[in-house]
């Protein structure tokens, strides 16, 4: 299985130094929209509990 | 002379018993209580302790170490719902008779455990206020905790889940070189080993962390603690049982 690099480019490059084995590139660019996917959920939401302090 | 050495390791066992927290909470008379029952035993990384449905026939207290608590997929998988380490125990409600193990407990990172059977804890737990408090009070943290966790798991975004995680582990094992794989915190975390890398290159890049093979070392707190989300605060055990009102 050929291994697949996901840099990620954005205000700062990161570099994906592992790599992961996948079948082809269909398959890496389905795993790269689901890693976009969970960089980018929720990102920005909070919660609030009756327990935080001032 | 075999009396004397008798004498100093049963000292050196009763310490080490109270490296568990919640162990060291109990007064002394009632740890005395658990004193005889109370084994020393060590697992390594990747040891299940419990499976789904399993009796509870042991409690383990970890001393070093971290348990992982989780709920296992249809398709195999695992999906961690809360973590034990020194703060707490596994299976401590097996001291109120007859429970099952609701989620398997798998050693994390390995280490020693100071272990009870259930039978006899459950007998002392009968006769002791101190020990029943104990095993209420933690079930009562255990769930906040798992509330705040269900909340965070659908709103917070991996990278915040990354740093409490990262925290929470350090706290638990009170150690800032955590023995993680990418792939273990990938699976912990939910998310793609991929997702964990680049999370963790951000984070080393900021100085926040050194990662090499297998091992995780925090080398910023204060930065880590600015990154994650609030569920590290709120669910921080010397914190939480206060906030809820059972301090033991």
């Amino acid at each position: 299985m050929p291994m697949y690099y996901f840099h990620l480019h954005d205000d700062k490059d990161v570099v994906d130094s592992d790599g992961t084995d996948l079948p082809d590139a269909a398959a890496a660019r389905e795993h790269a929209a689901g890693v976009a996917r969970e960089l980018t959920a929720n990102r920005a939401s909070s919660t609030r509990t009756g327990l935080d302090g001032p | 002379l075999g009396q004397l050495r008798r004498a100093i390791l049963a000292d050196t066992a009763a310490k080490r018993h109270r490296d568990n927290r919640l162990l060291a909470a109990l007064p002394p008379d009632t740890l005395a209580l658990l004193d005889r029952d109370l084994k020393q035993v060590s697992f390594q990384q990747g040891a299940i302790l419990l499976e789904p449905g399993d009796r509870l026939e042991d409690i383990y207290f970890p001393q070093t170490g971290l348990i992982s608590l989780s709920v296992l997929g249809r398709d195999g998988g695992a999906i961690e719902t809360a973590t034990v380490g020194r703060e707490g125990a596994v299976g401590l409600h097996g001291g109120l008779g007859g429970r099952r193990s609701f989620t398997r407990a798998t050693t994390q990172i390995g280490g020693r455990f100071s272990a009870i059977r259930a039978e006899p804890f459950a007998h002392i737990a009968n006769g002791s206020a101190p020990v029943r408090h104990l095993i209420l009070c933690y079930t009562e943290v255990l769930l906040a905790e798992a509330q705040q966790g269900s909340a965070c798991n659908a709103v917070h975004g991996a990278g915040a889940r990354l740093c409490r995680w990262l925290l929470q582990c350090a706290d638990r094992t009170e150690s800032e070189d955590l023995p993680l794989t990418q792939e273990a915190l990938a699976q912990m975390l939910g998310i793609r080993r991929t997702t964990v890398t680049l999370l963790a290159q951000a984070l080393q890049v900021r100085g926040l962390i050194k990662y090499r093979r297998g091992h995780i070392v925090l080398l910023d707190r204060k930065g880590l603690e600015q990154c994650a989300c609030e569920c590290y605060h709120v669910t921080r055990h010397e914190k939480l049982a206060p906030a809820l009102g059972v301090a033991s």
